[in-house]
Formats: structure tokens, C-alpha cells, sequence
């Protein structure tokens, strides 16, 4: 009785400290938190916190420019080739380049390999919020939340198949031999560039690599079927640089799309409704990997022009 | 080879083949005419001789002159300079370098041998001058460029003497070539101010 | 106990908040499209008459396929294939109402466009409809009624409205190419339709006749003949060939219009210099552009008549300047190679295309008017000269060697889908992209 009691006897007083104390304790935590929580979710620029255990963004760039061309001599304004004379070069590693997105799709799984070694509260942390918040979190509730995942995990490990782990330690291979061309060559050559998301989210989530996995895989196939189905003649729409449509996107279960909407349009409009007009072509895509238990899988998607050659 | 040809030609016919010669060069001209000449005063000799045994002599009264084949006169002497004057004249072409208006050494030996004839024995003629590329640049430049060496030929002349009123200049530019091939050869060719009587 | 619970259920609510309110979500970036052009599919136009009559037949498949050529050449869309079509080529689709536009969408096709014709002696009557098949709506519905030797212009009215719709802009359809060729033994000047079909020769000199350049009404065409022995500028008009000239002493070459006015800016050299002058259309000098003692040649002005590009051997090599015609300032424009020539405006005034000598052959290049980013668009295929944009901006037509004789080429401004325009007896060369012919 008296363990069990013993949370509480800091609110009856029997624990020595004045109750008035013990609760304005608390209540200012509390304070403190959802100040922090504020500030963290409304300061510009961060960009939306989440809650997923399925972290990263692709980033994948088709169409660039071959690494290492001599470029004029010092002195002279340098003159690039036109996408028509470049694109003749590199006509034969685009159709390489567009089987990527399948195989890869995880940026992390370094890091995932970390987190199994680091303690569960950690991970359920990141899960929850930003890993800024302090660690004064109720422990009770990380566990609750903790043992929630934990389900979810056991629920994926058991339905994922083997051909998963070869395509993930493909993967692994892939971007360790990626990271080692990407430093020599720098970001948007040869190669996906291959960006991890979310800060924070590398602690991973709940001890083990296997949905994440899966749901990069999913992505890079909602990648490329929509990109497949992406019509854009940029001699209507021209080659705006920093013009980005912004849709999000609800999949169901069956792989069907019940939403679309902007979160931000470009000032193309052109641009905007070729995106729409993608995904919806696009509709109904791949089912969503089996395991996951929300009801939709909401994406964002961000079509932009800067992997069209410039000139 | 030729040149005994020629001296046979020449037994054969008379002074009027020499105007045939037109498209030789000036040496082929000279030779033809040495020989002619040569082969008149050996026609001269062997009437001469003819003319003692087998040709009947009459004596003339004072105002009546003999027409003897005695060789081309003052007059067609000078006609026959006039025409091989005319000939380099117009036969040989100054040549220039590439994207160049500016005369060489031997350009300039050329123009001044033009502007010799053309004080002398091709005095009152007028002559224009035609300036012309090769065809590895543009039409429009060309064109420009094809008068700026017509006009530095012609300046080039003006400055040994020559009136600037009997001068006229010309451009074609890329659009008559001399030799259409694509080769330095016929290119140097092409790269030319040409002269003709107009 | 109770307290305990309290805390929990309002960590709790805020964890759910949190994931709720704040719709955690991932990204996935698309940095390319994998079509680069507007997919359109332009199956048979149908016959009017319900009847499929063989008559009507040839007429339908005549006018949908000028439609598709004409569509094609603006390099906006990628025609599709109409082998691949899921609908019945019996039963005709051309209305809202019966349209499959899943079919549609199933095969690539994001617009659609059907025809119904019926021919009644010489009368042609002519529905036109262009579809979004991903939105099942109807973006143009027209119709039209003209003589059966009409349909030309008809298919490029249409084809105007669809351009109109999806840019803003009517196109190419309406204007034409004049260009140089020698097939009749001697360089004249032809004319043919942006497409280069209808070629018709303008001039019958029978003498050197070279730089056609199209006045901004597109009523006369300026050029240099031979015609009595020396480079004189003639003015011609387009559609009554009435002639005026310009024949100072020296060259008279590279004639081009002052945009609006009937002048026009040209090198001449009476005066012994090559210059660049400005005069009227009957010859009258208004003013001396440009100064140097090199050659002063190929002035091209921008549509505000603001700027004056030209080329100039004032620094030695033959390159490109700019003038400020109301300031007087001018300024070099190109620095790469030794040979750049043959300036031409964009209709925006923001770039200039050109031609440039780059390791023994003529290349196009672009620059901005402001001299930076030059960007070489033809590469390897032979001497690339005498580009001209067209007057929307999207396309420039040049001449090309690329094949062996110099024919005329067109590609989208970046560079892309360079292709042969046409083909006729002779060399073609000097192509001038007129402005758009309204009232022809």
C-alpha cells in the first residue's frame, strides 16, 4: 500500500513537503511546457513537428548535370551547354537513375541501427516531441505511449517480409557507397542526394529498423508513380527556379486517395495544376503497407522545376 | 613542248593568233610573242629571200609605199602591251589573310605593277574593283569586308598616282567565290580583290 | 490518486493535441516531371452527317492531322499515339455528355480534342472541342463555317485558341518565314508559312539578293539585291509588290525596321566608313548610329526601339554590341571567341541570340542582354547560322548545315527539339521570323 500510494503522497502532504509547494511544483512544469511547446510549433521556419515513427523526406534529383566538367578558363563569363546538348549525354543514366527511387529510400538506417541500442525512454521521447523538450516528462505517460509503439512494432516485424530486409540492407549498401560519392561530388550530381527530414527523429523509433523500412519504400513508391504521371512542358510553364506547389495528400488503406489539397501554391498556375492533375492521375496508388493503424496515411508532396537542366 | 608548237603555230599563222592568246600568263604571253616575233623575222628573212629569185618586182611610183611584212608596227606593238597589261590586269587577283583587309608584301608588289600598267598603257581605262571572301564567316560581315579590301586596293593605288575617278570598288562578300572548295587552298583563292574593266 | 489520474489525462490530451491540431506529416519532393510536355490526344475528327462517308472521311483526317502538326510544332504538347486510344472509332465521342474521359486519362491524354465535320458542296462546317480529361470539363467549344479551301485557316484559328488558353498568348499561327534560297540558279527571297508549308517566291531578281527583313506591321519586306550590279537596299511590299530603293554609292546592306515606323536602321558607306544609319523608308538619312572606324554592321533592334544591338570589328574581331538609343551609350556585349555575329532581339528584350564562331564551325548561342549567362544551344551539327526569334518568344528558326546544304531549322528557345523545317531545291539560308500577321 505504501508503494503503491507513494506517487500520491506527494499530493496529500504525507510525503513532508507542503502540499501548496508540490503543486505550484507542478503547475509550473506544466507551464513551462506548454510554453516551450508553443514556442517550438509557432516560431517561423521549424517546420511541422511529427509524430511518426517513419521519418525522412526523399529528395531525389533526376536530371543534373554530369560531376566534374572542365569548366572555361578564369577570366571569361562561363557558357554552359543547353539542356539539349547536355541531355544527349546523359540520356543513358536517366533510365538508371529512375529505378532509384524504389530501391532507395531510407537515409538513416545508420541511425536506426543506434537507436536499438539506446534506452526506450529516448526513443519514446523523440516519438512524442521535439527532443528539445526537457526530460522532465512523466514517466508513466512515456511508458504508456512507449508500450503503444511497442504493438504497432511487434504487429509490423510479424507481417513484413524477408525480401524487405534484402531490399534494406541493399539500401544500406547503397547509400554508404552513395555518402562516399556524394562527398566527393557534393549535393544534386550524379546520384540522389538523400536528405534526412526531421532532426530528432534519428533517435528512430521504437527499437528497431523494420517500419521504416517499409513505409521508405512505400514512399518512393508514391514517388514515382506520381512522377511517372507528371506532365510539365516548361516551354507553357517556363524553368522558374524557386517555384514550388505544395499538395498533401490522404491515402487509404486500399491505396486510394480520398484528399487532396494545397498547402501552398507557386505563383505558376500552371505549375500548381500540373501537380494536380499528377496525383490524380495517380489515383488509386499501391496500398498502403499493411500494419500501419491509422485510418490514412497523409503525405505532402512538393513539385518543383529545379531538376530540369537549367539554362 | 609547247613552245615548238607554238613556233610551228606561228609559221602557219599570222599576227592576229596573237590576240588569241588571251588567258595565258603574262610569260606564256611574253614567250608567245617572243616566238611570234621570232618566227616574223624569220618569215622576214625568207621572203626576203624569196623576194630576190622567185617574185616578180615592179617599181612603184614615189607616192604608192610597199607593203612588206616587216613586223608588227609601233601601233600594234602598242596594242599588243595594252592587251597583255589588260590581261595581268584583270588575271591576277590580290590576295589578303583571313578576317583581313590588309595588304601584304606581295599585294602590294601586285598592286603596283597594276598601277604601272594602269598609268601607262592602260591610261583612261576605268577599272572596278571587286573585294571578296571565303565563306567560313557570315553573309552580313562578309559583305563588309569584301569592300574594305576593295577599298584598301584602291586606296593602296590612289597613293601611287592612280585617279581616284577611274576607280570603282565592289563588294560580293562570300557570294562569289572563286574556288567553292573547303580547303585552305581554295579558301587563300576566295580571300581576294579582284580587278575588271568596268 | 485522483490528482495522479488528472496529470495523466491531461499529458495525454496533450500528446493528442500535439498529433491532432498539428497534422504531423512527411514530405516528398519531385524535382522534375517525368512528361516534358503537355500530353494531347487528337483522335479522327467524326463526319457531321452520321453517315461515314468517304468524302468526309478524307476531309476529317486531313483536318485532324493539320491540327496535330500544327499542335506539334509549338513543341507544347506531346501528340499522343492513335494506336493507343481506348474508343470506338465507330461510335463518335465529341460531347460531354458521352465522353469516357477515363479512357482518356487511362492512355496519358490530359487534353482531348474531337471534331465534327460536315462538307456540303464547297461549305465545310467545322465543331471543335478541346477537354480536360482529368477534370471531365470543356475548356473550348467552337464552330466554325467556311469554304472547304478554308480549313487551313479554320484548323489555325483552333489551334490559336488552344495556345490562347493554356498561355495567354496566340502562338505562331499566324505569322510567316522569310528566307533566302537558290533554287532558281540565283539567291532570291522566298516566303513560307510559320510551318513551312505554302512556300512562295517573293522576288524574281535573277541577281545576289540577300538579308529579308519583315517591318513590324508586317506589311514590307526590306533587303539587299544586286539587281542593277551593286548592293542596293529594296522595299517591298508583301502583298502589292510595290518597290522603292535605297542605293547610295558603296554597300547598302542589312536593312532592318524601326518597330512601328516606317524606317529603318541599315550599314551603308557612301562616305567611305561602314556605318550604321538610321533612315527613312525612301532613303532620307535621319541620323548617323555609330562612329568607328572598323565595320559597323547587322543592327538589330529590340521591340521598344529602345536598343540597338549590332556587330562591330572595332576591337579587332568582329562582336557583338549594344546601343542605348537615347543615350548614345554603347557597350560590348560578347567576349567568348572571335567571331560572334548575326544579332537578334528576344521579343521580350531580356536576351540576344546570335551566332558565334566556336572551333571552326558556327554554333547559336543566347546571352543575356545584360551580357551574362551565354548559353550554346547548337553543338556538332555543322554551321548553325542566322537564327530569329519568333514573335511569342518560344521558338527560333535558323539555317543549318547540319545535313550537308544549309536548310532551315527551328528549336524551343532553350535548345531543345531542333528539327528541319522543310526542304526545297537549292540552299536555303537567312531565315526572318515575321510578327504576327493579323489581317493577312
Amino acid at each position: 500500500m505504501q508503494e503503491g500510494f507513494q506517487f500520491s503522497g506527494y499530493f496529500n502532504g504525507k510525503s513532508g513537503i507542503p502540499q501548496k509547494t508540490v503543486t505550484l511544483t507542478f503547475v509550473i512544469s506544466f507551464a513551462c511546457h506548454a510554453v516551450l511547446i508553443g514556442v517550438l510549433f509557432f516560431l517561423p521556419g521549424y517546420s511541422r513537428p511529427m509524430f511518426n515513427p517513419f521519418p525522412s523526406a526523399i529528395n531525389v534529383s533526376l536530371v543534373s548535370l554530369p560531376a566534374g566538367r572542365p569548366g572555361p578558363p578564369a577570366g571569361k563569363p562561363a557558357l554552359k551547354k543547353s539542356a539539349a546538348i547536355v541531355e544527349k549525354k546523359v540520356v543513358k543514366q536517366v533510365p538508371a537513375k529512375i529505378e532509384k527511387p524504389k530501391e532507395i529510400s531510407k537515409p538513416e538506417i545508420k541511425a536506426v541501427k543506434k537507436a536499438q541500442e539506446k534506452p526506450v525512454t529516448k526513443v519514446s521521447k523523440a516519438i512524442s516531441l521535439k527532443p528539445k523538450i526537457s526530460p522532465k516528462k512523466k514517466v508513466e505517460s512515456a511508458e504508456l505511449i512507449k508500450n503503444a509503439v511497442k504493438d504497432m512494432e511487434k504487429k509490423v516485424e510479424e507481417s513484413r517480409p524477408s525480401s524487405v530486409d534484402e531490399a534494406i540492407s541493399k539500401i544500406r549498401d547503397k547509400i554508404a557507397k552513395a555518402e562516399g560519392a556524394n562527398q566527393s561530388r557534393g549535393l544534386g550530381s550524379q546520384g540522389s542526394a538523400i536528405k534526412g527530414a526531421v532532426p530528432g527523429i534519428s533517435g528512430g523509433s521504437g527499437g528497431s529498423n523494420l517500419p521504416i523500412g517499409i513505409f521508405d519504400i512505400y514512399k518512393a513508391e508514391i514517388f514515382y508513380t506520381i512522377q511517372q504521371n507528371w506532365a510539365y512542358s516548361e516551354q507553357i510553364g517556363g524553368r522558374g527556379l524557386d517555384e514550388l506547389a505544395v499538395l498533401v495528400i490522404k491515402i487509404m488503406h486500399n491505396g486510394e486517395i480520398s484528399d487532396i489539397r494545397f498547402e501552398s501554391r507557386s505563383k505558376n498556375r500552371y505549375l500548381d495544376e500540373s501537380a494536380y492533375r499528377a496525383i490524380q492521375k495517380s489515383n488509386p496508388l499501391p496500398p498502403l503497407p499493411e500494419g500501419y493503424s491509422r485510418p490514412y496515411y497523409e503525405v505532402g508532396l512538393r513539385f518543383g522545376t529545379s531538376g530540369l537542366k537549367r539554362n | 613542248m609547247k613552245k615548238k608548237m607554238l613556233i610551228v603555230l606561228s609559221f602557219l599563222l599570222v599576227i592576229p593568233a596573237l590576240l588569241i592568246f588571251t588567258s595565258c600568263g603574262k610569260q606564256t604571253v611574253k614567250a608567245d610573242v617572243e616566238t611570234v616575233q621570232d618566227a616574223q623575222a624569220d618569215m622576214d628573212a625568207a621572203a626576203a629571200d624569196s623576194s630576190a629569185s622567185d617574185v616578180d618586182s615592179e617599181s612603184l611610183p614615189a607616192d604608192q609605199s610597199v607593203q612588206e611584212p616587216t613586223g608588227p608596227s609601233a601601233e600594234e606593238m602598242m596594242a599588243m602591251e595594252k592587251a597583255e597589261a589588260m590581261q595581268s590586269l584583270v588575271n591576277e587577283d590580290v590576295l589578303f589573310d583571313y578576317d583581313s583587309a590588309a595588304l601584304t608584301e606581295t599585294a602590294q608588289e601586285i598592286l603596283k605593277t597594276k598601277a604601272d600598267y594602269l598609268g601607262k598603257q592602260c591610261a583612261s581605262i576605268p577599272v572596278t574593283i571587286e573585294g571578296h571572301c571565303d565563306d567560313r564567316g557570315t553573309n552580313e560581315y562578309n559583305l563588309a569586308l569584301g569592300e574594305r579590301r576593295a577599298r584598301s586596293a584602291m586606296n593602296y593605288l590612289i597613293n601611287l598616282g592612280v585617279a581616284p575617278s577611274r576607280l570603282n570598288i565592289i563588294s560580293y562578300g562570300e557570294e562569289k567565290p572563286l574556288d567553292p572548295g573547303q580547303n585552305e587552298d581554295a579558301w587563300s583563292k576566295n580571300r581576294r580583290a579582284h580587278f575588271i574593266i568596268k | 490518486m485522483r490528482c495522479f489520474r488528472f496529470f495523466i489525462v491531461i499529458i495525454a490530451a496533450v500528446l493528442a493535441m500535439t498529433e491532432i491540431s498539428f497534422g504531423a506529416y512527411d514530405y516528398i519532393d519531385i524535382n522534375s516531371p517525368s512528361i516534358r510536355k503537355m500530353p494531347i490526344a487528337i483522335p479522327l475528327f467524326k463526319s457531321g452527317t452520321g453517315t461515314i462517308n468517304n468524302n468526309d472521311m478524307i476531309f476529317s483526317k486531313q483536318a485532324s492531322n493539320m491540327l496535330a502538326e500544327m499542335l506539334d510544332f509549338t513543341c507544347y504538347f506531346k501528340i499522343l499515339d492513335r494506336e493507343s486510344f481506348l474508343e470506338n472509332p465507330l461510335k463518335p465521342e465529341t460531347t460531354l455528355q458521352n465522353i469516357n474521359f477515363h479512357n482518356w486519362a487511362t492512355v496519358g491524354a490530359e487534353l482531348l480534342v474531337t471534331g465534327k465535320i460536315s462538307i456540303k458542296g464547297d461549305l465545310l462546317e467545322i465543331e471543335l472541342r478541346l477537354f480536360d480529361t482529368i477534370k471531365a470539363s470543356q475548356l473550348i467549344g467552337k464552330k466554325y463555317k467556311a469554304d472547304a479551301k478554308s480549313l487551313n485557316q479554320v484548323i489555325r484559328l483552333f489551334a490559336s485558341e488552344i495556345v490562347f488558353y493554356l498561355t495567354g498568348n496566340r502562338g505562331i499561327f499566324d505569322t510567316r518565314i522569310a528566307f533566302v534560297s537558290t533554287g532558281s540558279g540565283n539567291k532570291e527571297i522566298y516566303i513560307c508559312d510559320f510551318d513551312g508549308t505554302n512556300v512562295k517566291q517573293f522576288t524574281n531578281n535573277k541577281a545576289i539578293t540577300l538579308f529579308p527583313a519583315w517591318s513590324s506591321d508586317g506589311k514590307w519586306i526590306a533587303y539587299t539585291s544586286y539587281l542593277k550590279g551593286n548592293p542596293d537596299i529594296y522595299i517591298k511590299n508583301v502583298n502589292n509588290n510595290s518597290i522603292s530603293v535605297i542605293a547610295k554609292k558603296g554597300i547598302n546592306i542589312t536593312p532592318v525596321w524601326v518597330p512601328g515606323k516606317f524606317a529603318l536602321a541599315a550599314t551603308l558607306s557612301y562616305t567611305g566608313d561602314q556605318d550604321i544609319y538610321l533612315m527613312t523608308g525612301t532613303g532620307k538619312i535621319i541620323k548617323k548610329l555609330t562612329k568607328s572606324s572598323g565595320s559597323d554592321v547587322s543592327p538589330a533592334l529590340s521591340t521598344d526601339g529602345k536598343k540597338m544591338a549590332f556587330v562591330s570589328s572595332r576591337s579587332g574581331t568582329p562582336q557583338i554590341y549594344i546601343k542605348d538609343l537615347y543615350t548614345g551609350y554603347e557597350k560590348r556585349l560578347t567576349f567568348n571567341g572571335n567571331y560572334n555575329t548575326q544579332p537578334c532581339w528576344s521579343p521580350k528584350g531580356d536576351k540576344i541570340v546570335y551566332s558565334g564562331l566556336d572551333g571552326g564551325s558556327h554554333n547559336i548561342f543566347i546571352i543575356g542582354f545584360d551580357g551574362k549567362n551565354p548559353v550554346q544551344l547548337t553543338q556538332d551539327t555543322g554551321n548553325n547560322e542566322s537564327p530569329s526569334w519568333s514573335p511569342d518568344g518560344t521558338l527560333i528558326v535558323f539555317s543549318s548545315t547540319r545535313e550537308g546544304p544549309s536548310r532551315i531549322y527551328v528549336m524551343t528557345s532553350y535548345g531543345t527539339d531542333q528539327r528541319r523545317v522543310f526542304s526545297i531545291s537549292g540552299e536555303q539560308s537567312n531565315p526572318k521570323w515575321s510578327p504576327r500577321l493579323v489581317n493577312k
